[in-house]
């Protein structure tokens, strides 16, 4: 079995590195200015995540076997190992674990582009700044905690929705495939691109959006220059942008139930609301964790909608009076707006553990309320 | 427990007829049996008595009420599926109350009703496991529990037995004989294993292609079957199939030439035979015999060599040639020839079955006092 390599320790040790960088990076690597890794294809983040789900990758990973005494075999099977992915070990270790660690570094700076020996030691001093009410990092927790607290919840409920609607079995609907391809296609599109069409949809006065509501008699909405309602307009936009992929990982959960225990529950005169809750939800468990997850560190970074929605006010992002500016956002007008990069990387730090230490809470819960084959 | 009729079922996927036009009748507290080999529609047709599948023509009757329409749910019938259908994230207990609780039975008579039907078919200490710590044998156990504890009024059972080894399959065969015999259930009981179909069953529908080739006693199967499938596919080594042409066709009597030989076959109706016809003779293992022929029944057929032998301990089976013609013949196991040995090999008359060559359907079979003779003798 050729996959049979990377079951062994030190190959999962290997795959476990490739998982963790898209951990880290998510899919928003490609918006977020800061990085200069090679941009992640979508394909290639959804081949892993199918991996991922597939077979519950999620498990800890063991380590290389310690205290033996090398020999020849272990040096071979080592290299058979290690040789294959050097390649990519090299471009991401100089594109994403190289600035990665130097961001840790930088942190501790106040940094000057011309380096670390014009750069004057800042100690903790980023640290403590970040807790001082006046630097905006902790408002932007809190507009942060909005945005992920909404998406991570909608967007689970949405995507399962989607996917029963668009599942193998819904042999009636004409043109399924269609759909699937309707849903999905928004999440390969340039978030650029498909916030151009949100700022037009969400106009004031010309919008579709305000259109609807005097449809339905509701008032008109300010939408992206309303404190109130900037950030929920962005929220549709992400959903409606990223809600294809989860919905791609819940049909692959779907498919996954053998029809026949439907059948039998059928049989048995149970009805589609317990055969949702009894058998569909516990069979979709371990994907709805890896949804949950990857949503939480998708929603955590997302850059890209958000700036091109709602950066031109208040110069350079973040919507009116800061109502749109998360963690990530904030981020960025710290270190390419007022240009303290030592802040920023501090910032970037502090994001990271703080994604970090979610995933692993949910993991840890969520593990619990899994129910894997 | 009622009564199930089944009456021109049609049902096609695409351009393949998976079912055709097949009637069946199960009475009330019977245990039929639908037999035949992979891919003949038997999986479908019971697909379609439980309402899984929609009917293209036809209906279907449960206790004399046409439940072509209604939902699987209200034909109050259970099924046992081939690979088992249990819930995995359920225990056994609530495997088998899961149907119950959702047909509004009371919380305690549940726990009575799974408790009872464990304790029935001996998994009473498996209730609070998991499916996937089960064994085999142990998970059809449950699958059966999850049915009977139903009390339904039609079992529809899709090869229970197939994914258990053979040893176990033997044990089930006979606790499941006992289990209906107790229950008096009315079981519509599909498999591909016509010893399974002769041990279990009253009553055998043999399919071929969707369609019903014969439906009859184990007994009428085995010994009057109605074509040359039937007669090659039960019956274990399968029933010996030899090309002859009809010499002689007059009421009540037939006279066959096979090879060197000629057969004068006696029987009631030979009226499907014809002077000069292409036939198959089919004789059953067990009604050749090696050596002279040392009693009043046999008669020679002639000299074959034997080609292999497989002993099974209390018989062997040898593959002997006869002119160019395999034949397998069953033998008790003391005094074998050897391999290449010549012998003579006889023929029990009697027993033989006659095919029509073109069409596969029995002509007739053959009663006391057919007589074989030599050659030229009958002539
Ligand atoms: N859902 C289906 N879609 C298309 N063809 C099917 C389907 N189910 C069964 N068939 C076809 O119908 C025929 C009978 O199948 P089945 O009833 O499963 O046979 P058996 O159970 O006797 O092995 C086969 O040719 C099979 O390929
Ligand atoms: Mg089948």
């Amino acid at each position: 079995m050729p996959r049979g390599r990377f079951r062994e320790p030190r190959g999962q040790a290997l795959v476990a590195l490739c998982l963790l960088r898209h951990y880290v990076a998510g899919q928003a690597v490609p918006d977020l200015p800061t990085s200069g890794s090679p941009v992640v294809s979508p394909g290639n983040v959804l081949a892993n995540v199918g991996e991922l789900a597939a077979t519950n990758a999620l498990e800890p990973v063991g380590v290389a076997p310690g205290g033996r005494t090398p020999s020849r075999s272990w040096w071979r099977e080592t290299a058979s190992g290690v040789v294959p992915v050097l390649p990519a070990l090299v471009v991401l270790g100089t594109f994403v674990y190289g600035p990665a660690v130097l961001v840790v570094a930088m942190s501790f700076f106040h940094w000057n582009l011309a380096g670390f020996s014009q750069s004057q030691f800042a100690g903790l001093s980023h640290y403590r700044a970040l807790l001082n009410p006046v630097s905006g990092f902790v408002p932007s927790l809190g507009v942060t905690a909005y945005y992920v607290g909404v998406m991570v919840p909608a967007t689970v409920v949405m995507a399962l929705l989607l996917a029963m609607l668009l599942r193998d079995s819904t042999k009636r609907v004409r043109g399924l495939s269609f759909f699937r391809a309707v849903v999905f296609l928004p999440y390969v599109t340039p978030s650029i691109a498909t916030a151009v069409i949100w700022v037009f949809i969400f106009d004031p006065q010309f919008g579709l959006a305000n259109a609807a509501l005097r449809l339905v008699h509701l008032p008109a909405v300010g939408w992206l220059s309303s404190t109130h309602w900037a950030l929920p307009a962005v929220m549709i936009d992400s959903m409606w942008k990223q809600v294809g992929f989860s919905v791609v990982l819940f049909l692959a959960g779907l498919s996954r139930i053998p029809t026949e225990l439907m059948e039998a529950a059928r049989l048995d005169g149970v009805g589609p609301t317990a055969i949702f809750r009894r058998i569909v939800l516990p069979y979709l468990s371990p994907v709805t964790l890896a949804v949950v997850m990857l949503t939480t560190i998708a929603s955590m970074q997302t850059f890209g909608s958000i700036y091109a929605m709602t950066g031109g006010q208040g110069g350079g992002g973040g919507g009116p009076i800061g109502s749109t500016t998360t963690t990530a956002v904030y981020l960025y007008k710290v270190a390419f707006v007022d240009f303290h990069y030592g802040f920023g990387a501090t910032v970037a730090v502090a994001l990271f553990v703080l994604i970090l230490g979610l995933i692993l809470v949910q993991r840890r819960v969520g593990e619990r309320r899994t129910f894997y084959r | 427990m009622a009564r199930l009729q089944i009456e021109g079922a049609v049902k096609s996927f695409g351009s393949t007829r998976a079912v055709d036009r097949v009637d069946l009748d199960v009475a009330d507290g019977e245990f039929a049996v639908l037999l035949g080999p992979s891919g003949c529609g038997k999986t479908t047709l019971l697909r379609l008595v439980a309402g899984l599948e929609q009917l293209e023509q036809g209906r279907i009757l449960l206790g004399g009420r046409d439940v072509s329409q209604a939902a699987p749910a209200d034909r109050d019938v259970a099924m046992v599926f081939q690979r088992y259908a249990l819930y995995p994230n359920m225990t056994v207990f609530e495997n088998i109350a899961f149907g119950l609780r959702a047909r509004k039975i009371g919380k305690s008579e549940v726990a009575q009703r799974v408790e009872r039907v464990a304790a029935a078919l001996e998994i009473s200490q498996l209730l609070g496991r998991r499916p996937g710590t089960l064994s085999g044998g142990q998970r059809q156990r449950v699958a059966l529990a999850r049915a009977i504890s139903r009390e339904p009024k039609l079992f529809l059972m899709d090869e229970p037995l197939s994914s258990l080894d053979t040893k176990l399959r033997s044990t089930m065969r006979a606790e499941l004989k006992r289990l209906h015999h107790r229950l008096g259930a009315t079981v519509l009981y599909v498999t591909h294993d016509q010893v399974e179909a002769m041990t279990m069953g009253s009553k055998v529908a043999v399919l071929r292609d969707g369609r019903t080739v014969q439906v009859g006693s184990p007994s009428d199967i085995y010994h009057r079957p109605a074509d040359d499938f039937v007669a090659s596919f039960v019956g274990s080594p399968p029933m010996n199939l030899l090309d002859g042409t009809v010499v002689r066709a007059e009421p009540g009597m037939v006279v066959v030439g096979v090879g060197s030989a000629s057969l004068t076959l006696c029987g009631t109706d030979w009226s499907g035979t014809a002077s000069g016809m292409g036939v198959r003779i089919g004789v059953r293992p067990e009604d050749l015999r090696l050596g002279p022929p040392h009693d009043s029944r046999h008669r020679l057929l002639g000299d074959c060599t034997v080609e292999v032998s497989e002993p099974m301990g209390h018989e062997t089976v040898l593959h002997v040639n006869l002119g160019g013609d395999s034949l397998v013949v069953r033998t008790s196991s003391d005094g074998l020839p050897e391999y290449g040995e010549k012998v003579p090999l006889a023929i029990d008359p009697a027993r033989v079955h006659l095919f029509d060559v073109s069409t596969g359907v029995a002509v007739g079979a053959a009663t006391e006092g057919s007589v074989l003779s030599p050659v030229g003798a009958a002539r």
